[in-house]
């Protein structure tokens, strides 16, 4: 159940910071280019950099870089869109925990945003701590009742799975948005976007990227419990599974169809994100929101999307 | 013309470590006031004592300071010791130079100078205090218990044995409490509402006690030896003095699916029902907020019924006022509601229930007559898991402290379950075992080796609904160091014990101290464990902490014999710090009188004038109204302006 | 501890502030004992007077306290609703209140009164409360000036 009084602290502006993710520039960018047309559906204009660079997350968690180099490069990321005076919006669990912690961090311990701050001034920037981080899920969970009433291909009778991915609501279990263990945020969402979840008993499971791809390359560890996953996953026969991270993203998406290809298994469930699934509702040209990159197909999902709806209601909106 | 005797307690290391306790007598021996000043190592001692009625006589002392520990520790020990020598008690003050100088400060030199500051002061105190004598006071021998679970009966039986009345006020419709609830006691697996029962009705039928179920306390005002208090009782709708049991009326209830509080929400009553078979008294109660007849006035059923006419739907319930000369407060503790621990699944799991709830499933009183039953679907569970330290030990969602019962009661179900499914498989997941009482730990040992309970060292992580409808309950052995899945047809959580409902509340219309989890605070955690720092009201059971049948069984009992001690005189001596007025200063504005909590002062006349005169047996020497005089007309014995300015102003 | 002396010389600046106590002998009284069986250390500034509540302690008190050269004025009771004699906490809470602004209208900084609840158990509380007083009142000026200023000393 989503927590009220973490809920009141999720402003959302007219303008907002798009963080990219880098899974998400490499692999999936249907991601970022789905929230780049759903936020101005939803009246907010998405604001991007090419100066930003990744969150330095991935280098962090598999210590190839240290915290004292990750530190500044997340520093002066937030520092880019502070220029801006816009609070950020982040779309990956892995980016959300890393500015948020590295933030935080330096903002309890001046002596530390300090020494950030003289590395920062090389090259004329200043972390300040005066900007908002979010998470998509937050953003859009705030803007529910609005993307339901400006759905124009409501997606009715589709069914989803859903998967929060462990980094958000396990890594921030006090200042998520929903409860760690039984959260209904994206359930939620899924309903207001006129679709149906479904329910799977492995649906907290953690998606094994940090096993397969990220820190130990062993897939004999990792993917017999994916295949776990993909099991419980595969028998509830959503049409879909909707994911709040471009890693678990990769890791559904890629690691089912290896062990198809494999002819170990028959795998059927392809995997979107959650921006992909609000650009969806909201009418966004399937074209637009990346889903060639997808290793399990989408083409069985695009068939059964209902049309987009010539209602009388259906807004004008300009795309951004 | 004073002269002070000054002894100043070397407390063995404790004083003497940091404050050179013979230079502060030297020092304190200049005073002009001081007719004797010495230092000795154990003040408190016979040998100590001894020294002041000693210096008393050959120094003809007429004050005397004793700097030592906390006046709170000792300062009744040196009162006796001055007045067995024919000096009043109230000519003695003590300096306190351990618990608020010595124990706090680092520096000797600071701690010296400190000590010697701190003793002068009593030194001109004391030379202002006047002789007192104790206040002989009334009081009633009648004694209130509150809570009418196994230590409240206890309480009550034990008074009432020793010729005092009780009214023994119990918020439910029973007596009973928690221990009516359950199904078999620890270490003996002595059926409990068997050993119980026999003495809810010995407190029913006792001449001297008169129970008051549904009832709670609404106020109390007075104080030891003169309590007033308010009974509220709930509207029932039942006239208890008509009512046979016969138990027609909860048969013919229209209104079937009221959640049973007794059967811990594992099944429902009627609107109009008997709490228990057992019950005592057994007379139902109507639940205004789903009787049809109360709440659309309809229905009527049990009414009609009744063969002894004692349905009453215009009840409002009623309110006496008791006159009381004690009160035991044994108002006992609830189960936590787990639902926080979301990884659990936060409450909404049929399977997953508490201990008091798998109680209620074993009970042949029970919703399932006693046959384990899984609550899902009715099929008797193959493999449970039983989980300890559920918001125990846990200051991040529950609380910090250990609830003591619940390893021991969690053995007794494992057993139970056994008992009832021998092919059946019960694992326990625990932190630690803590079975301190007689034959306790040989009762654990029994459910591991000869029952084959599986005890695994470690917390649960998650519990999983499966869709074949069982559990998969995440754990770890930590004594072999591995991850262990169990797929359990049903779990045990041994929920926190907390404090009741209500209980600050409670508590703050008793005038008692409640510690930071809510329970009550006894007088001194060591050495007055029934006692409360408020004269007259006393504590037993789970309400001062979390404590089983025992331990509660006993503090009933003790708490029973400080109101017979209370009793045993005809008279009270009350403290002499009390408020007076002089008449000839007081304007007789009464400002005082509407600053008194406990309404001891009074409209008086003195030379044809209206003045303030003050109840000497109603104070109990706050001194509000002496910090409110404009006039200064009023003075507090022992507190006075001159006392108090002496000790502060240097 | 050196204060102004009653005989009206002008003392120099104080370094140790001179603290009075007014505890409350159930709660705060039996908290600030529990401070010294808990061993928790706290600066010697502190001379502790009990009263029977913190009703008892009058406006009258303080300003004595002020004109006989303390520093700062402790006073301490129980919490809300756990007065032992009901409401007296009340009471003091309100004519203290009354004291502040009478404070600042002779000139002494009422900051150097500080009102706080601490109960029977909080022996830690107690201890961190004198610290904090203690350190406070070296930062403020020193009371003598603003004493000489009134003319309320003697």
């Amino acid at each position: 159940m989503p927590r009220q009084e973490r809920l009141d602290q999720v402003k959302v502006s007219d303008r907002m910071f798009m963080f990219k993710p880098c899974v998400g520039e490499n692999k999936y960018p249907g991601i970022i280019n789905s929230i780049m047309h759903a936020m101005p559906r939803l009246g907010v204009e998405p604001v991007e950099s090419d100066e930003q660079t990744c969150c330095g997350g991935f280098l962090t968690f598999t210590n190839v870089a240290e915290p004292t180099s990750t530190m500044p490069a997340v520093a002066r990321n937030v520092a880019i869109a502070e220029e801006m005076g816009l609070d950020i919006v982040t779309m990956c669990n892995g980016c959300y925990t890393f500015l948020t912690e590295f933030t935080h961090f330096m903002d309890q311990r001046p002596p530390v945003k300090k020494v950030v701050n003289t590395i920062l001034s090389m090259i004329g920037r200043e972390y300040k701590g005066t900007q908002q981080v979010y998470h998509a899920v937050e953003v859009f969970y705030k803007l529910k009742d609005r993307i339901a009433e400006r759905a124009v291909r409501p997606l009715d009778g589709m069914k989803f799975a859903t998967h929060y991915g462990c980094h958000y609501l396990n890594g921030f279990k006090n200042e998520a948005i929903d409860d760690a263990f039984m959260p209904t945020v994206l359930e939620e969402l899924i309903t207001a976007c006129g679709g149906t979840p479904v329910e799977y008993e492995a649906q907290r499971e953690c998606c094994g990227t940090g096993l397969t791809q990220v820190i130990l390359h062993k897939e004999e560890i990792s993917l017999p419990h994916c295949q776990r996953k993909f099991d419980s996953l595969n028998e509830a026969a959503p049409d879909a599974v909707v994911v709040q991270c471009p890693y678990c993203l990769a890791q559904l998406d890629r690691m089912q169809h290896k062990l198809n290809w494999r002819k170990i298994t028959d795998y059927k469930v392809p995997v979107i994100h959650l921006n992909q699934l609000v650009a969806l509702a909201l009418g966004v040209e399937v074209e637009k929101l990346g889903f060639g990159a997808h290793a399990m197909s989408l083409d069985r999902f695009v068939e059964k999307l209902p049309p987009l709806e010539k209602t009388a209601g259906a807004r004008e909106v300009p795309v951004g | 013309m004073a002269r002070v005797g000054v002894f100043v307690c070397h407390c063995g290391v404790n004083i003497a470590a940091k404050v050179d306790v013979a230079k502060v007598a030297e020092e304190v021996g200049k005073l002009p006031e001081v007719a004797f000043a010495r230092d000795y190592k154990f003040m408190c001692s016979s040998p100590g004592q001894n020294l002041v009625k000693e210096a008393i006589k050959e120094h003809g002392l007429n004050r005397v300071v004793v700097a030592a520990c906390s006046p709170k520790m000792h300062l009744p020990t040196f009162q006796k010791a001055i007045a067995a020598e024919g000096l009043n008690p109230y000519l003695i003050s003590m300096a306190n130079i351990r618990e608020q100088c010595s124990w706090v400060t680092e520096d000797p030199e600071e701690a010296t100078a400190k000590a010697l500051d701190l003793v002068t002061r009593q030194v001109k105190r004391v030379a202002h205090q006047d002789p007192l004598e104790d206040i002989d006071v009334e009081l009633n021998k009648t004694a209130i218990v509150v809570g009418g679970g196994i230590a409240g009966i206890q309480a009550a039986l034990d008074i009432a044995d020793g010729d005092r009345k009780v009214v023994l006020v119990e918020k439910s419709p029973s007596l009973g409490g928690k221990m009516a609830q359950l199904d078999e006691t620890f270490p003996t697996l002595d059926c409990s509402q068997c050993i119980l029962t026999p003495k809810m009705v010995e407190a029913a039928k006792h001449p001297n006690i008169e129970i008051r179920v549904n009832s709670e306390v609404a106020t109390l005002d007075g104080y030891v030896g003169n309590f007033d208090v308010t009974i509220r009782r709930r509207a029932t709708c039942v006239d208890e003095e008509r009512c046979i049991g016969c138990g027609l009326c909860q048969e013919k209830c229209p209104v079937k699916n009221v959640p049973d509080e007794f059967n811990a929400g594992l099944a429902n009553r009627p609107a109009i029902a008997i709490p228990f078979p057992q019950a005592v008294p057994a007379v139902p109660v109507i639940d205004r907020e789903r009787c049809l007849k109360l709440t659309k006035d309809k229905c009527g059923a049990c009414a009609k019924v009744c063969p002894a006419d004692a349905i009453d739907y215009s009840d409002e319930g009623s309110e006496e006022t008791v006159k009381a000369g004690a009160i035991v407060v044994a108002t006992g503790y609830r189960e936590m509601d787990p639902a926080v621990y979301t990884e659990y699944g936060g409450g909404t799991l049929p399977d997953v229930i508490t201990g008091l709830q798998f109680e209620r499933l074993v009970s042949s009183t029970g919703p399932t007559g006693g046959h384990l039953k899984r609550p899902s679907d009715g099929k008797e569970p193959k493999t449970v898991v039983f989980t300890q330290c559920v918001g125990s030990r846990d200051p991040s969602r529950g609380h910090e402290y250990c609830s003591g019962i619940c390893c021991m009661y969690t053995a007794k179900h494992a057993m139970l379950y056994r008992h009832h499914v021998p092919d059946g498989k019960a694992y326990v997941s625990y932190i630690d075992i803590r079975s301190p009482g007689k034959s306790y730990e040989q009762f654990v040992r029994r459910a591991i080796e000869e029952e084959d309970v599986r005890y695994l060292r470690g917390r649960v992580g998650r519990i999983m609904r499966l869709k074949s409808g069982k559990y998969r309950v995440f754990t770890e052995d930590s004594l072999v160091g591995r991850p262990v899945a169990i797929d359990a047809d049903m779990v045990v959580l041994a929920s926190a014990v907390e404090p009741q409902a209500g209980a600050v509340e409670l508590a703050q219309t008793l005038g008692i101290a409640y510690d930071a989890d809510g329970f009550y605070s006894e007088a001194h955690p060591k050495l007055k464990p029934v006692e409360t720092a408020t004269a007259g009201v006393f504590l037993a059971g789970a309400c001062q902490g979390p404590k089983d049948i025992p331990a509660s069984v006993q503090q009933g009992s003790a708490a029973a014999s400080k109101v017979l001690s209370l009793f045993a005189r005809d008279t009270l001596k009350k403290s002499p710090q009390v408020a007076k007025v002089d008449p000839t200063a007081c304007t007789g504005c009464l400002t005082c009188s509407y600053v008194c909590h406990y309404s001891a002062i009074e409209q008086s006349e003195f030379a044809g004038r209206q003045v303030a005169e003050v109840v000497a047996g109603k104070c109990q020497g706050c001194g509000a109204c002496a910090a409110t005089c404009k006039n200064k007309a009023i003075a507090l014995a022992q507190f006075s302006d001159d006392e108090v300015f002496e000790e502060m102003l240097r | 501890m050196t204060g102004p002396s009653r005989d009206g010389e002008t003392p120099k600046m104080k370094e140790e502030p001179k603290i009075l106590g007014l505890l409350c002998r159930w709660c705060s009284y039996a908290g600030a004992d529990l401070a010294g069986t808990s061993r928790f250390i706290y600066p010697p500034n502190v001379r502790i007077v009990q009263v029977p509540c913190s009703g008892r302690v009058d406006p009258v008190m303080i300003f004595k306290a002020f004109t006989e050269g303390y520093d700062g004025v402790l006073v301490s009771g129980c919490h809300p609703g756990d007065c032992h004699y009901g409401t007296g906490n009340c009471h003091a809470r309100r004519k203290l209140a009354v004291a502040r602004r009478l404070l600042e209208t002779v000139g002494v900084d009422p900051d150097r009164m500080h009102f706080t609840w601490v109960s029977a158990a909080e022996g830690r509380k107690f201890a961190e409360v004198c610290a904090k007083f203690t350190e406070r009142l070296k930062t403020l000026a020193g009371t003598e000036k603003t004493l000489a200023r009134t003319g309320l000393a003697s």
